[in-house]
This record gives C-alpha cells, sequence and structure tokens, in this order.
C-alpha cells in the first residue's frame, strides 16, 4: 500500500514534468521559423548596387531580415503606400528587431532616380530603408531571378512616363534566403508577421 | 445678305450664353466625397489623389478633364494589377451613368498631379476642379495628407 503523500509527491513531480517539456516544446515550436514554401525555393539571390552611400549588397545584410521591393519614386500609388506600410511595420516592432530588419528599395528607373533622391525618398519613410539602383542591364538580371520584371510604358510624353512593373515584397532572411513573398498592399501588421517569423532564422 | 448678318448677329448674341454654360455652370447632379491628394517627399515630382463621385442626376455625365490651380498638370489614370503586374493608362474621358458612384482609390483609379505646389503642407486642401463633356464644372476642395499615414488596402484588380 502506497501512501498518501508519496502519490501526491508522483503527482507534483508528474504536474512539473508535464510543464517543463510541455514549455521547452512550445517554446521550440514558437522559435522556428515555417518553412519556406516549395515556390520560393531557388529563387532570388544576392546582388550589389548603388546607393547615395555607396555600393550595397544583399550578402551585407546576412543575420538581418531584408525587405526588397522594384519600384521608383514617380510611382504615385503603388510605390508610397508600399514604403508607407513597411515603415509602420518597421515602427510597430521594438528596438533590437529594428537593428535586425532593413528595406531595399530597388530602382527600376535609374534614368530619373540619382542617388540622392532615392535616399531622400527612402529616409522619408523610414530611415532603415534604402535606395538603390543600378544600370539597365543589372537590374534586368536580378528582376528576372526574383521572377519579376519591368517595362516602361512611354505615353507621349518622354519625361512622364510610368513602368509597368511585377509588385511584390520579398522578404529575405538572415539566412539570404527569400523566405515569403508579399502583396504590395500587404498591411503592417501582415509585414511584422513575416518579418517576425523570418527574424527566427539564425545565420 | 442681310439674312446672312442676322443669322450671324444671333449666333454673336448666344455666344456669350454658351460661354457662361460652358465654363461656369456648376455641375448640381454631382457629389464629391472622401477627397484627398497624398503629401510626398520633396523629391518626388508627382502624386496621387482620389475622391469618390456620384452622379445623382438623371443623364450620363462624361467627365473630360481635371485641373488645379496649384498643380502643372492632373490626369486620371488606372491603375490595374493582374498576376502581380501593375499597370497604368490614361483615362481620356469617364463616363459615368444616372445613380452611379465612382471611387477613386490606391490601386485603381487615380489622379496624377504633376507639379503640386510645394509650399502645400499635410492639412492643407488643394482645389480641384472636374470638367464634363456638357460644359459643367465641380470645384472641390482634397485635403493634403501625409502618406506615410495612408493604411489602405489597394483593391486593384
Amino acid at each position: 500500500m502506497v501512501s498518501r503523500s508519496k502519490v501526491w509527491t508522483w503527482i507534483m513531480i508528474s504536474i512539473c514534468l508535464i510543464a517543463v517539456v510541455g514549455g521547452g516544446a512550445w517554446w521550440w515550436i514558437n522559435s522556428q521559423p515555417e518553412p519556406i514554401p516549395q515556390h520560393l525555393r531557388g529563387m532570388g539571390g544576392d546582388f550589389t548596387l548603388q546607393s547615395a552611400d555607396g555600393p550595397v549588397a544583399l550578402e551585407d545584410f546576412r543575420g538581418k531580415v531584408v525587405l526588397v521591393y522594384f519600384g521608383y519614386t514617380n510611382c504615385p500609388d503603388a510605390c508610397p503606400l508600399t514604403m508607407a506600410n513597411w515603415g509602420r511595420a518597421f515602427n510597430q516592432l521594438t528596438e533590437e528587431e529594428q537593428s535586425r530588419v532593413r528595406g531595399l528599395l530597388v530602382s527600376i528607373d535609374p534614368e530619373r532616380d540619382s542617388l540622392e533622391a532615392l535616399k531622400e525618398y527612402t529616409t522619408y519613410f523610414h530611415p532603415n530603408i534604402i535606395g538603390v539602383t543600378g544600370s539597365e542591364e543589372e537590374l534586368r538580371k536580378i528582376v528576372s531571378r526574383y521572377r519579376s520584371d519591368f517595362e516602361i510604358e512611354h505615353e507621349g510624353n518622354s519625361e512622364n512616363y510610368t513602368m509597368a512593373h511585377m509588385s511584390f515584397v520579398y522578404v529575405i532572411d538572415p539566412q539570404g534566403k527569400l523566405r515569403d513573398l508579399l502583396a504590395h498592399e500587404s498591411l503592417p501588421e501582415e509585414i511584422v508577421k513575416s518579418l517576425r517569423n523570418a527574424l527566427k532564422v539564425r545565420l | 445678305m442681310k439674312y446672312l448678318l442676322i443669322i450671324l448677329g444671333m449666333l454673336l448674341g448666344t455666344l456669350p450664353i454658351t460661354f457662361v454654360h460652358a465654363d461656369d455652370v456648376e455641375a448640381m447632379a454631382v457629389q464629391v466625397t472622401h477627397a484627398y491628394v497624398n503629401s510626398m517627399p520633396p523629391v518626388v515630382k508627382v502624386t496621387a489623389g482620389f475622391f469618390e463621385l456620384r452622379n445623382s442626376g438623371s443623364a450620363t455625365i462624361t467627365l473630360t478633364g481635371i485641373s488645379s490651380p496649384q498643380a502643372e498638370k492632373v490626369e486620371l489614370h488606372r491603375s490595374a494589377s493582374v498576376d502581380g503586374r501593375m499597370t497604368m493608362r490614361q483615362l481620356i474621358s469617364l463616363d459615368i451613368a444616372p445613380g452611379e458612384k465612382i471611387k477613386l482609390e490606391p490601386g485603381g483609379m487615380h489622379l496624377m498631379l504633376w507639379g503640386l505646389d510645394r509650399s502645400l503642407r499635410p492639412g492643407n486642401f488643394v482645389r480641384l476642379t472636374l470638367h464634363f463633356s456638357n460644359g459643367q464644372r465641380k470645384i472641390f476642395p482634397a485635403e493634403l495628407r501625409d502618406v506615410r499615414d495612408e493604411s489602405s488596402r489597394h483593391h486593384g484588380h
């Protein structure tokens, strides 16, 4: 016959064990990023372009999560909203998280977007957003690796042309892998969710 | 000859009236609401404006132009996103049927404003004039809003 106090001891030990194991499992599951979707594997990759403060390589940001968007400053509609939503998303992060996220606006309009203008444009939305661009040839190569494209659409007036472009936000994880693809109109909350998931990836 | 002069005189006589009708008649059957223009960083030469327009009259009206004393040029454009690809086209005119409500919104139809007055600040108003094919026009203010505060989801599909 087992004594009553011994039964209680075992019950207490069991509860503690379940709590520790369960808590550990919960922590482990939460610390794991969601796997990269099949259709994003092999897409994207490193590139080096110019910014007002010198060359910027995607590789420079290993250990950080980078949002990449192909746009241009004279894009009146989609681009500023995308930038505004990035800025709002970044502001929702903790300071520690903010130190580990960057935004890259890749201008597909190097003819009109000077590096200084790009810098002024991106920092207007958030200091963590960097504007980069390159030659049309360089840009075409990068864009095709991201399975995107762009096209210049002249409408009579050569100065006021518009660009047709693929409008996705690419989420690059700390290992430099494309982790997620967001619609450009994604709300700050959705961006924050994706950034936090990518931040779980260890370098 | 006499008849010709009379006809000419009649035509000339109607001219001022025609002018009044062509340029100064407020389109009463048109209601504009939720009008705003995005304020952009100074490096950007072009910005977007949005509003909702309702034709409460009994006839179809055709929007043929937009102007503002505070912008060099204003045009109506339509963005479309097909499989993630954003394109933009200028709309030369736009028919609005009786009772129809047209919504300009991010990702869809929008105004393009070039060379907006640099002295305007968020909270100020941009004066916009819609010109219709029947000679009527609609003048309304659109609030300048900081684009960084914009959070609406695009609906262009």
